[in-house]
C-alpha cells in the first residue's frame, strides 16, 4: 500500500517535470547538466557508502571533515601590498595586507534558504609573495558542526574578507548555517568585488559573473573546469557514492575562484590608480567608481578628484560617445556641492557645440532660477526653439518660452510702475 | 428607525407578498453579557478603548483575554460583527506594550488583496496609537519592505501560503522575529478544511518546530465562524488541548428571517420568477424606505445585474435617486474602490450594496437593517453568515432568502424546518494524508534537519525512509538533511486554485487605465473576446483576452444584453493504473484530465433575461491532471445489472444521485470537505463501454482522495444505504439523495428508486470484499 503511493507520487512528480520542461524558461538559459540530474537520481541508494578517500595534500581532521593547503605564486600581491601601504581604491591604507582573506564557498544549492548548506570553503592568505589556500571539505552532512567551526577559525583569523557576491551569498549562508548550527556568526569587514566589477565591466560584458570576468579582463583560461551551477550535483552525487573523481572538479574550481578574487582586487586597484592604460573598462563608469570611493587619501591626489577630472575631461570632448552622459553626471555633481561655473561651462560647451536639448534646459533654468536673468533665459531658449525637434519638445519649448515672458512682463511692468529701468528696457 | 418596524408591517400585511413566504421567523432578542476591563489591562490602552466608547467588553472578549493572557490557546466561536478583533488583538497589544521585543503572527486564510484590507481594521489602528509596529508581510509585499518587516514589524500580518513557503524556509532571516514569537493569530480557522486544512495543519507543524529550535512556544488564539465542530477542528489544527470560548456576549436585537418563494409565472412547468428579479424588487422596497441593505448573489454576473437594476430603477435625475446610493461589491475590483465601499458602508453613506459571497465575513462593515440572499449559499453555516449581515445591537432586522429554481433550493424553502433545524456542517482535515505529509516532510527537513525526537506528528520515519530512498533527502550521523538543491516549498502549492489572474484594461478613447483584475479560469468565461462584462455599473466590451500576457482589454460599450459562457467540462482517462471489484462494482483507479472548456456563448438581454443570440468563444480549455476513481457500471457486475434494470432515462439522474450521496456521505470517511471531491457520470462511458460514475481529486496531481476512496469505498457505500433508508424525508433532501427536482426523469420516489438499487448492488457482496480483478489497461 505504501509502496504503491511512493511509486504514484513518483510517477506524478515525473510526468510533472515532463509536462513543464518545454515551457521552462526562456530559450537561451541553459538547462543545467539535465542529464547528470537525473543520473544523480538513478544512483541506487547505498546502505554503506564506502569510505572516502581524498589523496594528500588532503588530510582528514574529523569525520567527515577534510583540510588541504595549496601554496602558489601571486605576483598580484605587489600591487595589494602597495594600496596596502597609501590606501587603493578598495583595500585601505589601514590594512594588514596579510590580514586579507580571499573567501570563496561552494553550496548545496543556489536559491539560498535554510536548507542550502556550504560544504567546502576556499580561504586564500598572502604569505610573503605566495598566495596560501585552505580548502576545508565536508564529505557528509553529519560532520557539519566541525566542519563550522574550523571555517569559524578561518574567519577569526582575517580581518577583512575579499569575495564576489559574498555579501548576498557566501556570508549569508554562512551566517545561517552558523546560527543553525547553534554557533555564534563572526562579523568582519568585507570588501565584496561585484559591486565595483558590475560597475567597470558591466557595460562591456554581457554578465557579470566571475567566470566571465576572468576569461574577458583577467585573461584566465580555466581548463577542464566545472560549471558552477553544476556543482550541487557534483556534490550531491559524490556524498551518495563516495567516488572522489566526481568532486576533484569542484576542488580546483574553488581553488581558482579564490586566486582570481586576489587577481581581479589588484586588476581593479590599477585600473583605479590608472596605471593599467589598455584595460577592457568603461572610462566613464569607471569614474564614477573613484569618485564613489570611499577612501580619501591616495598618494598626492585623492581618487575622488582624479575621478572628477576624467569625468570632466570626458565631458568635455563632445565627440566622445559617452560625452552627453559623462556631462550630466558631472554637471549634477557639480551643481549639488554649488560650483554653477563648472556646471555652466559644460552646460555651454554641450549647447553649443552638441545643441544639446538637455543643456539649453539646464542653462535657461540656471539664468531663470539662479541668476534671475530672465532675458538671458529667453535667449537660451529662443535659439534652442530653433532647432529642428519632434513636436512635443517644441511644445515643451514654447511653453517655457512664454512662461519666461510672462515673468519678463510683469517685472517689467512692476519696475515701469515703481519708475526705475528694467533689465529688460533695451530690447 | 421606526422604519425597518414599519416596512416589517407592510411585508406581513402584504397579501402577495405573504403568498410566497414559507416561513417567518421571529428571532428574539438577546441581551449583552459583560465584564469589566481587566485589571492588569495598561491605562493606555483602556484610555484607547473608552475613547472607542468601548467601557466594557463582551464575556467572550475577556474569556479570550484571561485565556491567552494565561498561555491558554483557545478558539473563539463568534457570528459577524461581535467584536472578534479585540479578542486577540487585546491580548497581543497588552503584552507588547508590557514587552515590547514581543511579536505577533496574524494568518488570514485570504491571499494578497484582504490583507491590506485587515490592516486597516479599527484595532490594528489602535496599535499605531499605541506605537506599535504593524506589517503586513505577504506576495505583494514589496522586497524593499520585508527587511524592515521582520526586523521591526511587532504586530506582522501574513497567510498561510506566504508562511509555508517565505518565512519557514528562510526562518535564519527571521531569527529576531521568532526568538520573541509570543502570539500566533489564526483567524477564520473554518476556511482550513479538507485538503487545504491538512496542509495548514502541517505548516502549523512546521512552524511549531521552528519555534522550538528558537525555544518558544506561542500561544495560539483562533477565530472561527459557527460550524459544527470548531473545537474538534482547532484541536486537529494544533494537535493540542485548545480552550472553547464560544459564549457570545455581543447583545442583538430582535429579528425576523423570512424564506420566501418566488411566484410561479408557468404553473404548467413550474417555472418561477427569477431570483435576480425577485431580489432587486424586494431590494428596492427596502431601499426606498431607506433600510440599509446588503443583497447576497450567487455569482460576480448576477451581482453586477442586481445592483444595476436597483440604481436604474431608483434612478431620477431630478431627486439625485432620492439620495440612496447603492454599490456592487466582489473580488476583482480594485483594492481602493474595494475599501471605499467598506467605509462608505461603515459611515452610513451607502444605504445598499450587492455583494457575492466576498462580504459574508471577516471585512468589518457596521451593522446592516436588511440582508436579502439571492440563492441559498450552499452551505447552512454560509446562510446564517449571510443572514447574519442583518443585525443590529438594539433594533429589529430582517433577513430574507429568496430561493431560486433550483431543487436545493426549493427545498430549503419548502422544508423550513429542515433549514432551521439544521446544524451548520462540519469540517474535517486529514494531515496525515501521505501526499500531503510527503511535501511538509520535505519542507520541514529543508527548514532543520530531522534528528529523533522531533516530535512531530504522524508516521514520519517510513515517510523519511522513503524520501531518502528517492533522493530528496539524505540519512548521515542520525539524521535526515535536505540532500537536493531544489526549494521544496516553491513547487508545493496548499491550495487548488491557481493564483493566475489577468488585468482587466480599459482602453475606452485611447485611455489605458486598469480597472480590476480576475482569475484565470474566470477570465475565460467572462473575458473571452465579445463578451460583455459589467464592472460597477458600467459596461464594457472585451476587445481581446491576452492570456499570454495576462491582460484584457476592454472598452465601455452600450448594447441591450450581456454574455453568459456555456461551461463544458469533459474527462478523459489517461492511464488505468488498476481496476478492482469492490461489492457489486468495478472500480478503476488512475490519471485523468479534466478539461474545462467554454467554447460558446450566450446572449442574454438585461431585464427580461431571454436569449437573443449565440456566440462562439475561442480559447484554450483549462486542464487539470488529476487522480480518479471510476465505479464502472459493467454487465455481468451487481451494480451493472441493477443499472441495466432501471428505465433507460433514469441511468444518468440515477448515477446523478448517487453522486450526491457520496458527496454526502464521504467526507466523514476521508476528512475531506465537500469541495475537495469532483463528479462526474457518464451515460456510456467511452474508456470503459459501460455508464460510469467518476470520482475526482479537486487538487490538481491529486491529494490521495482517490486511493483513500478506494479503501472507504465498502464503508461509503453502506453507510450511503443506511443513510437512505434512515433519512425522515419523503422523496429525499439535501442530506441524503438530494432534493426531488422536477425536470429529472426518475419515476416514483428517488429515494425508493436509489435504496433499491443500493441495495441490490451491495445484495450479492455480503460480507463486503475486495477482489483483484483486471490488472492495469
Amino acid at each position: 500500500m505504501m509502496h504503491n503511493l511512493y511509486e504514484r507520487l513518483k510517477q506524478q512528480k515525473e510526468a510533472k517535470s515532463a509536462a513543464s520542461r518545454p515551457d521552462s524558461g526562456p530559450s537561451g538559459v541553459s538547462v543545467v547538466d539535465a542529464a547528470s540530474v537525473s543520473d544523480a537520481r538513478r544512483e541506487p541508494r547505498p546502505g554503506r557508502r564506502p569510505a572516502v578517500r581524498l589523496s594528500p595534500p588532503w588530510e582528514q581532521v574529523a569525520g567527515e571533515v577534510w583540510r588541504a593547503v595549496y601554496r602558489s605564486a601571486a605576483p598580484a600581491a605587489a600591487v595589494v601590498r602597495r594600496c596596502a601601504s597609501i590606501g587603493g581604491l578598495l583595500v585601505g591604507p589601514e590594512t594588514d595586507p596579510e590580514g586579507l582573506c580571499f573567501l570563496d564557498s561552494e553550496t548545496t544549492g543556489l536559491s539560498g534558504g535554510a536548507g542550502t548548506t556550504a560544504f567546502l570553503l576556499a580561504s586564500a592568505r598572502l604569505q610573503a609573495e605566495e598566495l596560501e589556500t585552505t580548502l576545508l571539505f565536508l564529505s557528509d552532512f553529519s560532520g557539519e558542526p566541525v566542519f563550522l567551526q574550523l571555517v569559524r577559525e578561518q574567519l577569526l583569523r582575517a580581518q577583512t574578507l575579499v569575495t564576489y557576491n559574498g555579501r548576498a551569498f557566501d556570508v549569508a549562508i554562512l551566517r545561517n548555517r552558523f546560527l543553525l548550527n547553534r554557533i555564534e556568526p563572526v562579523e568582519r569587514q568585507h570588501i565584496d568585488l561585484l559591486h565595483p566589477a558590475r560597475r567597470l565591466f558591466g557595460t562591456v560584458l554581457e554578465r557579470c559573473s566571475l567566470s566571465v570576468v576572468e576569461r574577458e579582463i583577467l585573461g584566465i583560461t580555466r581548463q577542464a573546469d566545472i560549471d558552477g551551477a553544476a556543482v550541487p550535483d557534483a556534490w550531491l552525487r559524490f556524498i551518495r557514492t563516495g567516488d572522489s573523481a566526481r568532486i576533484q572538479p569542484v576542488f580546483s574550481h574553488v581553488l581558482q575562484d579564490s586566486a582570481s578574487l586576489l587577481q581581479l582586487l589588484a586588476r581593479i586597484e590599477l585600473l583605479a590608480a590608472d596605471e593599467d592604460g589598455n584595460g577592457n573598462v568603461d572610462p566613464l563608469q569607471r569614474a564614477r567608481l573613484l569618485i564613489e570611493s570611499p577612501y580619501r587619501v591616495a598618494g598626492s591626489l585623492s581618487l575622488r578628484q582624479r575621478g572628477l577630472s576624467s569625468l570632466e575631461a570626458l565631458a568635455c570632448v563632445p565627440d566622445h560617445p559617452q560625452s552627453a552622459t559623462a556631462a550630466r553626471y558631472y554637471c549634477a555633481l557639480q551643481r549639488r556641492r554649488g560650483n554653477w561655473g563648472a556646471a555652466q561651462r559644460v552646460w555651454l560647451l554641450h549647447f553649443e557645440r552638441r545643441r544639446s536639448l538637455w543643456a539649453a534646459v539646464e542653462l535657461a533654468k540656471y539664468h531663470e532660477h539662479r541668476r534671475r536673468d530672465l532675458a538671458a533665459a529667453a535667449d537660451i531658449v529662443e535659439r534652442a526653439a530653433g532647432w529642428d525637434h519632434a513636436r512635443a519638445v517644441q511644445a515643451e519649448l514654447v511653453r517655457r518660452r512664454q512662461r519666461i515672458e510672462r515673468k519678463l512682463l510683469r517685472s517689467l511692468v512692476k519696475t515701469r510702475a515703481a519708475g526705475k529701468t528694467g533689465p529688460y528696457d533695451g530690447v | 428607525m421606526d422604519d425597518i418596524n414599519r416596512i416589517i408591517t407592510d411585508l406581513r400585511n402584504d397579501r402577495d407578498f405573504m403568498n410566497c413566504v414559507t416561513r417567518w421567523e421571529r428571532l428574539p432578542q438577546r441581551p449583552g453579557c459583560y465584564e469589566d476591563l481587566p485589571e492588569d489591562l495598561d491605562p493606555r490602552l483602556q484610555q484607547a478603548l473608552r475613547s472607542r466608547g468601548i467601557e466594557r467588553l463582551y464575556v467572550h472578549q475577556a474569556r479570550a483575554y484571561a485565556n491567552a493572557r494565561s498561555g491558554r490557546d483557545s478558539v473563539v466561536v463568534t457570528p459577524t460583527a461581535s467584536g472578534k478583533t479585540l479578542c486577540y488583538n487585546l491580548p497581543v497589544l497588552q503584552t507588547i506594550i508590557e514587552r515590547p521585543e514581543t511579536r505577533a503572527l496574524y494568518l488570514f486564510p485570504t491571499k494578497a488583496l484582504s490583507q491590506d484590507q485587515q490592516s486597516e481594521l479599527g484595532e490594528v489602528v489602535l496599535a499605531s496609537e499605541l506605537g506599535v509596529k504593524v506589517a503586513t508581510y505577504d506576495g505583494d509585499t514589496p522586497e524593499s519592505l520585508r527587511a524592515s518587516a521582520r526586523e521591526t514589524g511587532q504586530i506582522v500580518i501574513s497567510n498561510p501560503d506566504m508562511l509555508h513557503a517565505g518565512v519557514l524556509p528562510n526562518h535564519p532571516k527571521w531569527i529576531k522575529f521568532l526568538k520573541h514569537l509570543r502570539f500566533v493569530v489564526i483567524d477564520e480557522l473554518h476556511s482550513y478544511r479538507g485538503v487545504f486544512g491538512s496542509h495548514v495543519t502541517n505548516v502549523v507543524r512546521r512552524l511549531g518546530r521552528i519555534c522550538r529550535f528558537y525555544n518558544t512556544n506561542p500561544v495560539f488564539i483562533c477565530s472561527s465562524a459557527t460550524i459544527g465542530n470548531p473545537l474538534q477542528l482547532a484541536q486537529a489544527i494544533l494537535e493540542r488541548q485548545v480552550a472553547l470560548v464560544d459564549e457570545n456576549g455581543a447583545p442583538a436585537g430582535e429579528r425576523y428571517v423570512v424564506l420566501y418563494n418566488p411566484p410561479l409565472v408557468d404553473r404548467v412547468q413550474g417555472i418561477r420568477r427569477g431570483v435576480v428579479n425577485e431580489a432587486q424588487k424586494v431590494a428596492i422596497r427596502l431601499l426606498r424606505e431607506r433600510i440599509k441593505t446588503i443583497v447576497f448573489s450567487r455569482s460576480r454576473v448576477r451581482t453586477e445585474l442586481i445592483a444595476d437594476y436597483i440604481n436604474k430603477s431608483l434612478a431620477n435625475v431630478y431627486t439625485d435617486n432620492a439620495r440612496i446610493r447603492v454599490e456592487s461589491y466582489r473580488g476583482g475590483y480594485l483594492p481602493s474602490e474595494r475599501r471605499a465601499v467598506e467605509r462608505g458602508l461603515r459611515d452610513g453613506s451607502i444605504h445598499g450594496v450587492v455583494s457575492t459571497n466576498a462580504l459574508e465575513l471577516g471585512i468589518d462593515i457596521g451593522g446592516l437593517d436588511a440582508a436579502i440572499l439571492g440563492g441559498f449559499p450552499g452551505s447552512i453555516s454560509s446562510s446564517w453568515q449571510q443572514l447574519g449581515r442583518a443585525g443590529r445591537r438594539r433594533t429589529v432586522s430582517l433577513a430574507i432568502l429568496i430561493a431560486s429554481s433550483a431543487p436545493l433550493d426549493q427545498y430549503m424553502v419548502k422544508n423550513p424546518d429542515y433549514f432551521f433545524g439544521r446544524a451548520p456542517e462540519s469540517a474535517f482535515i486529514d494531515p496525515d494524508n501521505i501526499y500531503v505529509l510527503m511535501d511538509h516532510l520535505k519542507c520541514a527537513v529543508f527548514e532543520l534537519p530531522f534528528g529523533g525526537g522531533e516530535g512531530f506528528p504522524g508516521p514520519v520515519e517510513e515517510h523519511l525512509a522513503l524520501l531518502e530512498e528517492e533522493g530528496t533527502v539524505r540519512l548521515s550521523g542520525n539524521s535526515y538533511y535536505w540532500a537536493d538543491r531544489g526549494y521544496p516549498a516553491e513547487g508545493i502549492s496548499l491550495r487548488s486554485a491557481t493564483s493566475d489572474n489577468v488585468v482587466i484594461i480599459d482602453t475606452t478613447a485611447g485611455a489605458h487605465r486598469v480597472i480590476g483584475e480576475m482569475d484565470r479560469p474566470s477570465a475565460k468565461e467572462m473575458l473571452f473576446d465579445n463578451a460583455i462584462y459589467l464592472h460597477r455599473g458600467e459596461q464594457y466590451v472585451v476587445l481581446q483576452l491576452d492570456l499570454g500576457n495576462r491582460r484584457a482589454l476592454v472598452e465601455r460599450s452600450d448594447v441591450n444584453y450581456f454574455t453568459d459562457a456555456l461551461v463544458k467540462r469533459d474527462i478523459k482517462v489517461l492511464h488505468e493504473d488498476r481496476r478492482v471489484r469492490i461489492g457489486g462494482c468495478e472500480v478503476a483507479v488512475g490519471d485523468i484530465l479534466v478539461r474545462t472548456q467554454v467554447a460558446k456563448f450566450k446572449k442574454i438581454r438585461f431585464r427580461s433575461h431571454e436569449n437573443i443570440g449565440y456566440g462562439t468563444i475561442s480559447l484554450p480549455e483549462e486542464e487539470m491532471h488529476t487522480r480518479a476513481v471510476a465505479l464502472v457500471f459493467a454487465d455481468g457486475t451487481a451494480a451493472g445489472n441493477a443499472f441495466a434494470e432501471l428505465e433507460p432515462v433514469m441511468i444518468s439522474p440515477a448515477m446523478t444521485r448517487i453522486g450526491a450521496v457520496i458527496r454526502n456521505v464521504a467526507p466523514f470517511f476521508l476528512l475531506c470537505d465537500a469541495r475537495d471531491i469532483g463528479l462526474a457520470e457518464r451515460l456510456r462511458d467511452p474508456h470503459f463501454g459501460a455508464p460510469a460514475l467518476y470520482i475526482y481529486d479537486a487538487y490538481p496531481g491529486g491529494s490521495g482522495l482517490a486511493e483513500a476512496f478506494v479503501t472507504v469505498l465498502p464503508t461509503v457505500l453502506s453507510a450511503a444505504r443506511d443513510l437512505i433508508a434512515g433519512c425522515p424525508c419523503e422523496q429525499g433532501c439535501p442530506s441524503c439523495v438530494g432534493p426531488r427536482d422536477s425536470t429529472e426523469e426518475i419515476a416514483g420516489d428517488p429515494k425508493l428508486a436509489l435504496r433499491g438499487l443500493l441495495e441490490a448492488w451491495l445484495g450479492d457482496a455480503q460480507p463486503l470484499r475486495t477482489t483483484q480483478a483486471a490488472e492495469g489497461s
